[in-house]
């Protein structure tokens, strides 16, 4: 597992980095929403003005009350932010792990070890995920921590599920980044179609949800996968993770058959 | 040990980079493999390694297919490639280090020796090495697990002359082992130093194969006798291994081409004052050879 021990070892500052960058943001909304909670009537009165359409550009539709703890965190970092950073980490990873490193040149040295290129390839799918998994550990102790602060009075399953499916998403963007990295052995035309794919599909969700003759395109968004899990209110259910996890197997499957198949550059 | 049938690559089905080569290499033998820049020669060692896919024909080491079971016989190959691209921030302690994990082997005796033999620092991180450091690095990496093959792809780039020699003594030393070592080069005198065989490369066809031995034999040498008195070349003009015969009073001009013995014997009936010699370019002879046979 020489491989897998270090892509993580490398990213570790990375990692703590994000790490801290989740916890202070949790922190300041904790700190914050009790501030928040006393200008409750006239928030509420702002909010109800929006119709849901806009709302749901922040991740914020489906009726979510902004006033209660949930829905507070739903919109001001489940909503958007947080998909939008773990979507960002994950797709640094998944864009240096085998595209950075073809394009650097160290890739032709790793390919000359005793392993072969699919066990490259999973020890850095594997790793990936493992760095992506810490950082959900560390999204949920955040929010349990901010929930706490500020008296949001949410369960701990649901913050346990709603980091679960943040970091699901991530995944989803970081194996796609990976998989496109893996293809091309490139790393700028890896960067460039995975934020395009990235940009798209929000869009795409976001737009479904304003223009109900759309609203099928939804069902190419993960953010649509991601939104029908995530939820601070209830426990997620396994079908509600089911399609993201089935997308990041699918997609780390192709990469791997391309990848073994495929000259190095 | 290395036996290569056919072997084709083109990229994206358009530039043919290495045309029907058929080659082997036998254990114990130190195999030049020479030619101009983008000959093929790099095409072909990537294909040896199992980084490229050969579009047709095959390429197989230890009696294993490169591409579809490097991962069986690579712990048994030693490699430096011509672009050496190393992680930067490590110093060459650690990268080793990481290699032997991944070889599943301890080198670091090896190492210490290596790295004393090379006059390199193991513990600065590369990036702030030299280019000729980065490249002992490379050598190192290549040599340190004692593999049964080295495949080295324009090794003595950057290195100094005394490294050269030092590096060329190594590989000696690896062939008097009974290991195997695939050289490529674009200098053939380097080559000829220490192989055993060499093959030309041109234009993506592999133009000649020949002993060194042989190469020699065909070198010829512009030879220059100063008698104490005029000589007649009829004296010499007999000779099988003389030509362009000239005599100037009492210096004797020839080209002679193979062994001089006959030359030295008849010209020991006289005073011989001086003999110079000056050996043809092999570079030129190997040409040469390869147009000679086309």
């Amino acid at each position: 597992m020489a491989v897998f021990y270090r892509m993580f070892w490398d990213r570790k500052y990375g990692l703590l980095g994000w790490a801290i960058g989740i916890l202070f943001l949790m922190m300041l909304l904790g700190w914050y929403y009790p501030i928040l909670a006393k200008e409750k009537e006239a928030m509420e009165a702002l909010f109800a003005s929006f119709p849901d359409s806009v709302l749901a550009l922040f991740g914020a539709g489906n009726g979510i009350n902004f006033m209660s703890g949930s829905g507070f965190l739903t919109i001001e970092a489940f909503g958007l932010m947080l998909p939008i950073f773990f979507s960002i980490f994950a797709m640094n990873i998944g864009t240096q792990a085998i595209a950075g490193e073809e394009t650097d040149g160290t890739l032709e040295m790793l390919a000359t070890m005793p392993i072969s290129r699919g066990r490259i390839y999973l020890e850095k799918f594997l790793a990936l995920h493992f760095l992506i998994a810490v950082l959900g550990i560390c999204l949920w102790l955040s929010v349990l921590a901010a929930s706490k602060m500020g008296d949001m009075d949410i369960l701990s399953a649901p913050i346990a599920g709603s980091s679960l499916m943040v970091s699901l998403l991530g995944l989803f963007f970081g194996a796609l980044t990976f998989v496109i990295g893996a293809i091309t052995g490139r790393r700028g035309r890896t960067v460039t179609i995975a934020t395009a794919i990235i940009v798209i599909t929000y869009a795409l969700n976001a737009l479904a949800q304003m223009i109900e003759s759309l609203e099928f395109l939804r069902w190419l968004s993960p953010f649509f996968y991601y939104n029908q899990g995530m939820s601070l209110e209830k426990v997620l259910q396994a079908g509600d993770a089911l399609p993201l996890f089935l997308g990041i197997i699918l997609v780390g499957a192709i990469g791997f058959l391309f990848f073994r198949q495929r000259d190095l550059q | 040990m290395i036996e290569i049938s056919e072997f084709s690559k083109s990229y994206s089905g358009k530039i043919l980079a290495v045309d029907k080569l058929s080659l082997s290499v036998s254990e114990g033998e130190i195999f030049g493999f020479i030619g101009p820049n983008g000959a093929g020669k790099t095409t072909t060692i990537r294909a040896l390694v199992g980084h490229l896919k050969a579009s047709n024909g095959r390429v197989v080491i230890f009696g294993k297919d490169a591409w579809s079971e490097g991962g069986e016989i690579r712990h048994r190959i030693g490699y430096l490639p011509g672009d050496l691209y190393l992680y930067k921030k490590e110093s060459a302690r650690s990268l080793i280090g990481y290699f032997d994990k991944l070889r599943g082997v301890n080198t670091s005796s090896n190492l210490k020796l290596l790295a004393k033999r090379f006059d390199l620092d193991l513990d600065r991180p590369i990036g702030t090495l030299s280019k000729g450091n980065r490249q002992k690095v490379g050598l190192i990496q290549a040599l340190c697990h004692d593999p049964d093959l080295l495949i080295l792809d324009e090794p003595t780039t950057g290195l100094d002359p005394l490294l050269q020699q030092e590096f060329l003594e190594i590989i000696s030393q690896i062939r008097d082992q009974g290991r195997t070592v695939f050289l490529s080069s674009h200098l053939l005198d380097e080559v000829e130093r220490v192989a055993d065989r060499i093959g030309l490369i041109q234009d993506g066809r592999l133009a000649q194969v020949v002993t060194v031995d042989e190469l020699r034999a065909e070198a010829k040498q512009m030879i220059e006798i100063c008698f104490d008195e005029p000589v007649s070349s009829a004296e010499f003009s007999n000779l099988e291994c003389v030509s362009n015969l000239n005599i100037d009073g009492n210096t004797l001009k020839c080209t002679t081409k193979g062994s001089i013995d006959a030359l030295v014997k008849r010209a020991a009936k006289y005073t011989v004052i001086y003999i110079r010699s000056e050996s043809q370019d092999l570079e030129e002879l190997f040409l040469d050879m390869y147009r000679k046979k086309d």
